[in-house]
Order: C-alpha cells, then sequence, then structure tokens
C-alpha cells in the first residue's frame, strides 16, 4: 500500500515535470487540473490491471509533450504577434520610424556582406567539389613575367606545369590556365572582326574542374599533346552572341593565325577558375603561338622563362596540403636544376635556384582584385554593422520611450497576476516581429543596394562579374544579424521595463512631474552611446574624402589635361617587332597629321597601363652591393617622348627620331635614377649596361627627365631608365605600342579620328584601350571614390540617427518636465534662461558621447590606414571637423525641444498638470 | 463582443465536437469528459489530458463552453476540480456541426457512396 503511495507520487512529479514543455501561461492555468486528470487515469488503469494501459497512459501524456505542447507555444506566440501588429498599428509614425532604420541597418549589412561572400569568401561557381583543389601559382597574381625571379612564384611555365601534371602523384588532375583574361580580336566566318574575352587552358582543364559540357564536348588529355584547333564558349557569349542557337557548333572564328572550330558551350553559371571574370571563349594551351603570333611562351631558352601560368590540382582523397606541397616542389626544384644546368656561375646559379611553389586551398579560384576588395569591403562591413548598432540604439531608446508610455499598461496586468516572464517574452515578441519585418525589407534592400555596389565594383575592375545569390551562408547572416538585432533592442527595454513595481507604477499615472529616473538614465546612455559611435563613421568618411582629394591632386611631374592614351596590340593582329616597328611609324605620323594634335609619341608601357619591364644593369662608377637585385624599371619610348608627356627635362635631350638604329645607342634616365645611382656625379655621358639573357648592350645617358609618374598614383616613382624603340636588339619585343596624344583642346575630336587613322592602316589592328589621361585617372580611383562615397553616406546616416535619438529622449525629457519649467517660467525666468538651462543639463551628454568616440575613431584609425593615402589616420583636422559637425548636429537636436518648451503658456501647462 | 458566427468554427475538430456532446446534457469536470468521451466511444476515442485542456482553452476562448464559478457538486473529493458547461453558442454551433455532417452524409447517399438508411 505504501508503496503505491510512493509509485503515485512519483508518476505525479514526473508528469509534473513534463508540463513544463507547456507554455507558462498554460501551465498556470491548467497544470493542476491536467496532473489532476493523468492521476485519475492512471489510477484507472490500475484499477482494471492491465499493464497496456498504463504504458498507454504514459504514452498519452508522452505524445501530448511532442504534439500539443508545440501548438500551444505557436498559439502565444501568434496572441503577443497579434498583439504586437496592434500596438504597431496604433502608432504608425513609431513603427515606420523604427522599421525604416531596421531595414537600412539589415540591408546595408546584408548588402555588403553578399558583395563581401562573392568576392571574398565564395567558392568558384559552377565547379565539382571545389574544396578539393589546390593552387600552385599565386591566386592574387594575373599576368605574366619574362625572365627570371626569385623566391615564391606568382606564376609557372608551360614546361613546368608539364612536369607536375605528369609526376606529380598527389593530385587526380593538374591543369593550367591563361592567369590573365586575354582580349582577343576574332573573327567568325562571314563577319566582321570583334573582340572577345578569352582564356587559353590545358586539355584536361574541364574535367578535373568536373564541368560537363552543355553542348558537344571539351577538350580532353590529348589537346595537350597535339595542335587542337578548337573552342569552347562559355554559356553566356552562346547566348550574347548567338542567341542560343544550338548550330553554333562546327562554326569556325580565327583569332591571330589560328583557324579554331567550336566543339562545345559550358553551362549556366560555370566561369572558370578565376572569380569575378567571365571569358567569353576558352582555347586549348598547345594553340598559344598561333592565337598571338610571334610569341612562344611554350618553350622557354635559358636563363628567361616564360611564366604566365596559373596551376591548378585536385587533391586525391587524404592527400594533405603540406604533402602536396612537397611533392610538387620537389619536381620543380627538380625542372629548375636541369633548366639552369648550363649557367657556370656558381652565385648566379644559386640566386636562380631559390625558387620554389607555395600550395594553397583553391576552392575560391584566383583572384588578382580580391586582396584590393577585401580591405575595403571588410572595412564597409565595420562600418554597416556600426550603423545597425547606431540604428538598434535607436530602437532601443524608441521602445524605451513607448514603454515608458506604457508603463500604467503594464502595472495593470502585473497586478492582475501576469508573471513578469510573461510580459519580457510579449515586448520581446514585439521586438522580434519589428526585426523579422525589418530583416525581411532589409534583403528587398540588399538586393537593390548590391546591384548598385556591383556597378561600383565594376566601374572600377571591368572584368569583374557577380550576381546577386542568395545562398544558405547570406541568408544565415541575415538571419543571424536580424536576431541580434532584436535581442540589442529587444531586451534591454524589456527588462528596464518589467522591472516596474505595481503599484508605484498605477500612482505614477496621476503624477506626471516624476520622470523615470531610470529610464532617463538609459535612454540618455543610449543617445550618448550612438553619439560614440557616429564618430568613426564620420572620421573615416572624412579621411577617405580626403584620400579621394589627395589621390585626384597627386603631382604627376606632368600635365594631365589634354592627354589621349590609346593602347595598340600589334601581336595579335600577326605583327612581329620589325613589322611593328614601321607600323607604329606609320601610324605616328599619321596622328601627328591630324588637326587638334600638338604632340605625340609612344611607348612600350605606356602610362598607367598596368604593365612595366625590368633589366639587369651595371651602371657606370657604381658598384652594387653583393645582396641586392639588379634590376632597374625601364621602358621603351618612340621619338620626343618626353616633350609630347610634358615631363620637363632637368639635363640633356629627349630621345629623338634621330636615334635610330646603327647610330649611337642612348638613353635616358628619371631624376630618381640619377639620385640613385650617380649621387653628386653629372650622369650625361656615363653609361649603362643592360644585361638582356645573354646579351650586354651599352647604352649611353643623354638626358635626365624630372620625375613622371606613369605607374602608380600611391608609390614613390621608382628609379627607371628609357631606351629608343628604333635602337632596340633584334630580341627586343615590340609587340604592342601605347600612343601618347597631347591635344590642343578636347580628346573626344582627336580619339574618333585616330580611330578612323588606325583602321583605314589596319582594320584588324587591335584597339587594347583609348581614353583620356583623366579618364584613366579617374576609373584608378574608382574604387576609393566609391568606398568614400560609401563611407559618407553611412556616416551621414549614423548622424542622422544619432540627431533623432538625442531628439527623442530631450523631447520625452522635457515633456516630463513641462510642470518644473512652468514653475520656473511662472516664477521669471525667460525662455532664453531654459534654453540655456537644458542646453547646459545636456551639454556634458554629448562631450561625453563625444570623448567616447573620439577614443574609438583612434582605435578603429588603423584599421583603415591602408586605405589613405596623403594623410594619417589620427590627422586632427579631419577628426575636428568631424567632431564640429556632430556637435552642431547635437546642439540642434537638443535645442528644438528646448525651445519649444520654452514657449509654452505656464499657466496653461500648470493646469493640466 | 459579437458572437461570431457558428458557421465560421466549422468544421470542429473531432476532440472539440466530443467535448460538446459530454458536456451538453450536464457540467462536468476534465476527467470526467475524459471518462464520458471513452464510454461513449467503447474507448475507441481517449483524450489525454493534454489535447483535452488545450481544447478546453480554445473552447473557453472561442465561447463554446464556459467555466463555473462553484463546484455543482459540494461533494466533491476535491473543491479545486473545474467544471465547464455548454455555453448557447456552442449548442448552435453543435446543431450547425450536425447540419453539415447531415448534408454530407446526403451527399454521400445520393451518389452511392454510402448505402441509404
Amino acid at each position: 500500500m505504501r508503496s503505491l503511495l510512493v509509485e503515485k507520487r512519483r508518476a505525479r512529479a514526473v508528469y509534473r515535470t513534463l508540463l513544463h514543455c507547456y507554455p507558462a501561461a498554460f501551465r498556470d492555468e491548467y497544470g493542476y487540473q491536467m496532473s489532476f486528470a493523468f492521476a485519475e487515469e492512471l489510477a484507472e488503469a490500475r484499477r482494471t490491471g492491465n499493464g497496456l494501459q498504463q504504458a498507454a497512459v504514459w504514452a498519452g501524456a508522452a505524445a501530448d509533450v511532442l504534439l500539443v505542447a508545440p501548438r500551444e507555444h505557436c498559439h502565444v506566440i501568434a496572441e503577443d504577434l497579434r498583439y504586437a501588429l496592434r500596438t504597431m498599428a496604433a502608432k504608425p509614425g513609431f513603427a515606420i520610424v523604427a522599421i525604416l532604420s531596421l531595414v537600412l541597418g539589415i540591408g546595408a549589412n546584408t548588402a555588403i556582406f553578399s558583395l563581401w561572400n562573392g568576392v571574398v569568401h565564395a567558392s568558384l561557381p559552377g565547379v565539382r567539389q571545389p574544396e578539393q583543389l589546390v593552387m600552385l601559382s599565386n591566386p592574387n597574381a594575373a599576368g605574366g613575367w619574362h625572365g627570371n625571379v626569385e623566391g615564391i612564384r606568382d606564376w609557372l611555365t608551360y614546361g613546368e606545369f608539364e612536369e607536375l601534371r605528369d609526376r606529380a602523384t598527389s593530385f587526380s588532375g593538374v591543369i593550367a590556365s591563361q592567369s590573365s583574361l586575354a582580349s582577343w580580336q576574332i573573327r567568325f566566318e562571314g563577319h566582321d572582326w570583334e573582340e572577345a574575352q578569352g582564356r587559353l587552358v590545358s586539355g584536361e582543364y574541364f574535367q578535373v574542374l568536373g564541368v560537363k559540357p552543355l553542348l558537344g564536348h571539351t577538350f580532353t588529355a590529348d589537346d595537350d599533346r597535339a595542335d587542337s584547333p578548337q573552342a569552347v564558349l562559355s554559356y553566356h557569349y552562346w547566348q550574347r552572341r548567338f542567341g542560343a542557337n544550338p548550330d553554333v557548333l562546327g562554326k569556325t572564328l580565327t583569332v591571330g593565325n589560328a583557324l579554331l572550330t567550336i566543339v562545345g558551350v559550358t553551362p549556366r553559371g560555370f566561369i572558370g577558375e578565376t572569380a569575378g571574370q567571365q571569358p567569353d571563349l576558352w582555347i586549348p594551351l598547345r594553340m598559344q603561338p598561333a592565337v598571338m603570333p610571334g610569341d612562344d611562351w611554350l618553350h622557354d631558352t635559358p636563363p628567361a622563362k616564360a611564366m604566365w601560368l596559373h596551376v591548378f590540382g585536385r587533391l586525391k582523397s587524404r592527400v594533405t596540403l603540406a604533402r602536396a606541397e612537397a611533392e610538387s616542389n620537389a619536381i620543380f626544384k627538380a625542372g629548375l636544376e636541369s633548366f639552369y644546368g648550363g649557367i657556370t656561375s656558381a652565385r648566379r646559379r644559386t640566386e636562380l635556384l631559390d625558387q620554389r611553389l607555395k600550395v594553397q586551398a583553391g576552392a575560391r579560384g584566383a583572384s588578382d582584385t580580391r586582396g584590393d576588395f577585401s580591405v575595403s569591403l571588410t572595412a564597409l562591413l565595420a562600418a554597416v554593422g556600426l550603423l545597425l548598432l547606431i540604428a538598434c540604439a535607436n530602437l532601443a531608446n524608441l521602445l524605451l520611450a513607448r514603454g515608458a508610455a506604457r508603463r500604467p499598461e503594464l502595472a495593470v496586468r502585473l497586478s492582475l497576476g501576469a508573471s513578469r516572464g510573461r510580459l519580457v517574452r510579449q515586448l520581446l515578441t514585439e521586438s522580434l516581429a519589428l526585426a523579422v519585418f525589418g530583416g525581411l525589407c532589409g534583403l528587398f534592400v540588399a538586393y537593390f543596394l548590391h546591384g548598385a555596389l556591383v556597378r561600383m565594383v565594376i566601374a572600377s575592375d571591368e572584368d569583374f562579374r557577380m550576381s546577386f545569390a542568395l545562398d544558405p551562408l547570406m541568408l544565415g547572416f541575415t538571419f543571424a544579424v536580424t536576431l541580434a538585432a532584436a535581442a540589442l533592442f529587444g531586451l534591454l527595454p524589456a527588462w528596464q521595463i518589467t522591472k516596474i513595481d505595481a503599484g508605484i507604477a498605477l500612482k505614477e499615472q496621476s503624477r506626471s512631474a516624476t520622470p523615470g529616473i531610470a529610464r532617463m538614465r538609459w535612454g540618455r546612455m543610449l543617445a550618448g552611446l550612438q553619439l560614440a559611435l557616429s564618430v568613426p563613421l564620420l572620421a573615416a568618411a572624412g579621411l577617405l574624402a580626403r584620400t579621394v582629394y589627395n589621390l585626384q591632386h597627386v603631382q604627376l611631374g606632368y600635365p594631365a589635361a589634354h592627354l589621349l592614351l590609346v593602347h595598340v596590340d600589334s601581336g595579335t593582329a600577326g605583327y612581329d617587332s620589325a613589322q611593328s616597328a614601321v607600323l607604329f611609324s606609320r601610324l605616328l605620323e599619321e596622328i601627328r597629321r591630324m588637326p587638334g594634335v600638338k604632340a605625340a609619341s609612344f611607348s612600350s608601357n605606356g602610362v598607367f597601363s598596368g604593365s612595366n619591364s625590368s633589366d639587369s644593369i651595371e651602371v657606370e662608377g657604381y658598384t652594387w652591393r653583393q645582396d641586392r637585385n639588379r634590376d632597374s624599371e625601364l621602358d621603351v619610348v618612340g621619338p620626343n617622348f618626353f616633350s609630347s608627356l610634358g615631363a620637363p627635362l632637368e639635363s640633356g635631350r629627349d630621345i629623338l627620331a634621330s636615334d635610330r638604329a646603327g647610330a649611337p645607342a642612348v638613353c635616358v634616365i628619371n631624376e630618381a635614377f640619377a639620385n640613385r645611382f650617380f649621387a653628386k656625379r653629372n650622369p650625361i655621358g656615363m653609361h649603362i649596361t643592360v644585361i638582356d639573357s645573354a646579351t650586354r648592350t651599352i647604352y649611353q645617358i643623354v638626358g635626365v627627365v624630372r620625375n613622371a609618374r606613369t605607374q602608380t598614383l600611391r608609390q614613390d616613382v621608382k628609379p627607371q631608365f628609357y631606351l629608343a624603340t628604333a635602337q632596340l636588339q633584334k630580341g627586343g619585343r615590340l609587340k604592342r605600342a601605347n600612343f601618347l596624344i597631347r591635344t590642343s583642346t578636347g580628346t573626344a575630336p582627336v580619339l574618333a579620328a585616330v580611330r578612323r587613322a588606325f583602321q583605314r592602316v589596319d582594320a584588324r589592328l587591335p584597339i587594347r584601350s583609348a581614353h583620356s589621361l583623366e579618364e584613366r585617372l579617374a576609373s584608378l580611383t574608382a574604387r576609393e571614390h566609391t568606398t568614400a562615397q560609401l563611407a559618407a553616406i553611412f556616416g551621414a546616416l549614423a548622424l542622422a540617427l544619432a540627431a533623432i535619438g538625442l531628439y527623442g529622449v530631450m523631447s520625452y525629457s522635457i515633456a516630463r518636465r513641462t510642470g518644473e519649467i512652468a514653475i520656473r517660467m511662472a516664477l521669471g525666468a525667460r525662455s532664453a534662461r531654459i534654453i540655456a538651462m537644458i542646453l547646459r543639463e545636456t551639454i556634458g551628454l554629448v562631450l561625453a558621447g563625444l570623448a567616447a568616440g573620439t577614443a574609438l575613431a583612434y582605435a578603429a584609425s588603423r584599421w583603415i590606414a591602408s586605405q589613405l593615402y596623403g594623410i594619417t589616420p589620427e590627422d586632427p583636422f579631419t577628426l575636428a571637423v568631424a567632431l564640429g559637425v556632430l556637435f552642431a548636429t547635437m546642439v540642434i537636436a537638443v535645442y528644438l525641444p528646448a525651445r519649444r518648451a520654452s514657449q509654452l503658456d505656464p499657466i496653461a501647462a500648470l493646469r493640466q498638470e | 463582443m459579437d458572437e461570431p458566427k457558428p458557421d465560421s468554427l466549422l468544421p470542429l475538430p473531432t476532440a472539440v465536437f466530443h467535448i460538446l456532446i459530454a458536456v451538453a446534457d450536464r457540467d462536468r469536470h476534465g476527467y470526467s469528459i475524459m471518462q464520458d468521451v471513452s464510454a461513449r466511444t467503447a474507448g475507441k476515442v481517449r483524450l489525454s489530458p493534454g489535447t483535452l485542456y488545450s481544447s478546453i482553452r480554445r473552447m473557453l476562448e472561442q465561447g463554446l463552453i464556459e467555466e463555473l464559478a462553484d463546484s455543482p457538486d459540494p461533494s466533491s473529493s476535491d473543491e479545486r476540480r473545474r467544471y465547464y458547461r455548454v455555453t448557447r453558442f456552442g449548442k448552435r454551433v453543435a446543431a450547425a456541426e450536425v447540419e453539415r455532417l447531415k448534408a454530407l452524409i446526403r451527399e454521400a447517399r445520393a451518389t452511392g457512396l454510402a448505402p441509404s438508411a
């Protein structure tokens, strides 16, 4: 009997524990009845003596927990939501401000994150198991280098790729691709020449990336062994150029000297191995000499190597990155040993052998812009994060203010027996409803912002392509941001509001002169926090704006206006070096004859074209230190180059038309070169020896030109020397020219004439780019410009939100003090004194916020140091302006409610009290 | 508060209809409802306490039943037991549900799906 009682008690205890799975309100209301009914049910089952029936009773209880309890929870949430929507609808002004700031906050975060995700983090689209891919070349470098290098390799040669492909056992496949996206002049049978972007890739490229063709077939391993005149088109190009016509297979096209047959089309979404770039077509690597006539990048003659390929491997399962790196380096080193075997100088050999491969994860693919973007995007992500914090502080403040208005209502509910937990839950549900709504709208905002952001990215990188993708990571991010926001702005007010004592709050209703001291303190602290968070945002916007200004006003060393740059690629059109030289002279003559042209010349690397060259040199009277790299940068220029550029000569003369083959070999150096090698000596008449592969050529210095900035805006001008194109040795390559045209007025009419003239000379001559120097400079600073613009927008938003926050707090606190102010006025205080009093009381808060913000700005300054130019991150002037703007705005935000208070009618106000 | 139209609550969940039937002839407490439903259906329908009180909560909100202020049975073993009674609105809703089911049966018979009575 006793054991039966114990058992009964235990059963009820277990059931009561199960009851905790139900919402508290439901449990409070029906828990006792339920456990009572359960006990009776169990007792009945026991009386029948049927064990099965007892088990059924327990099973019923368990099923209730699984089925009924969740339904009850949903019911409570739905009720809270209905209540939340009703209160929102009752004060639509509040809801609109709250939701708008949230939507903007979450939307901006999501958009920047989506871009960050796409640029910095996302795996290559359309590639099978990208996590297995590794890169043996430098993912952040695109381009190529002919000659020698030391240290970690950026790119590999075709021969090195072949060795790795055939001998490495760590990979299930090894592929190579042209590291830079090429612009080709191509011609489809029966059509005119047109431009297309493409890449040379190895035979197993598509198989190793795991891409099945949409139409036809792709290349195979055999295409690495013999010339294979084929091309595979991308889905986009097939859509755009051929209107998705399936008959495209079998059509032929000409690139350089190659006649290729289209054999396949890749599936939609596949872009290849480089993030953010969409090639139009792919051609087998073996076709390189035919595609680029006059250049053979497949074979190397010691000691120079043609390094231009990205190499990817697909790791076999259970092979570590370290093992793959060790094996790849062993193969690579063996290749170097045999390649440089003929070099006799032991020191030179050691230098040349000092090269290695770094194997790294390749899932994200290559991208030479990712590094740049990731810094600005990470900074922007931090900025919008701050913005969301400010928006949350605003919402918390608004909720606090509204909560104070609802105190009587909540107090009534508390005194009627509602639990504090229930009220917190109710308030949090409201915050969550706000946040979820904000999050959903934020996704839409993000979609549109994303478009604008991608346009900004494209403006600074013409090859960049990216689409908006709602991938799980991004949705997860938005979800997390939304929840975090709800918690941030919901918890404090919920905690504060429900801390009320029902009795006091009810009494308070009739004595509005008593301000909710605690609430006011929190409200003021939140306003101060907003102010503090706004300082770094505004300061950063200022610093970035000044960086853009500085970059746009860098001293180039020559006038930027009225300078036209035209890049012609004769190599692609089939010209060899000698033919190119003739062509360029002829084009130059044509240009000089045009009306509106004051002067013109050309050079190999050009002005801000992105390419540069260097060679090993010896300088007369200068001894190299043992450990120094003996390279110096050079450019090969046409006659009257410096006078056309407008760079003044310090001494000596320009390169002239008379500096032709057969005449004494001459060169011009820049000031930096003179300072570096001829400190306190007169360089004119001295000699430079250029060591190119096996040949040594001696040039006499005939001129020193002032430093002219032609490579980068940010770095100092490097020592550089200039040779005459006509005096280039036979091996010297001249397959492209960057024409430099100084016009008397606008560049546009001259550009049109230049295009017509070039067309007349040779219709298939590809003009790679043609723009004024000012346009080129604008595109060079486009990213900084947009970053600064975005930072300015975010800064302005932060300023507005902080102003709204402080305004709200002040309006509320002044409204609570109406009685006090009315008495002061009745006793004779003037309006001005009332305003002064309120301003005085607030100035401390504003100053404290600004001080905290200054500290924050200093702490955050190193994050954007790398983005700045010509200004230090701690620049006191910029900070002072930011603080001044904030201070002025805050004074206005306080002044407006203060003035309203000072204009009240004391008699009416006191009567109302 | 305006009473909603009885039709707006149709079709009634099975548990709700059973509870209405149980409290139709006399006021009952929760366990008594469970017993009544079980007895009436020869044990085929068994309401668990969770289902029962979840339904009761909803029926109270919808105004189908009401809770009695005092226990109608002073001799009850526990005065904390709560008793429920069907409201006028509850009766109208139950009647509407019966009509709905009748119409359904008529349809089934008319098409030959079910045999005629």
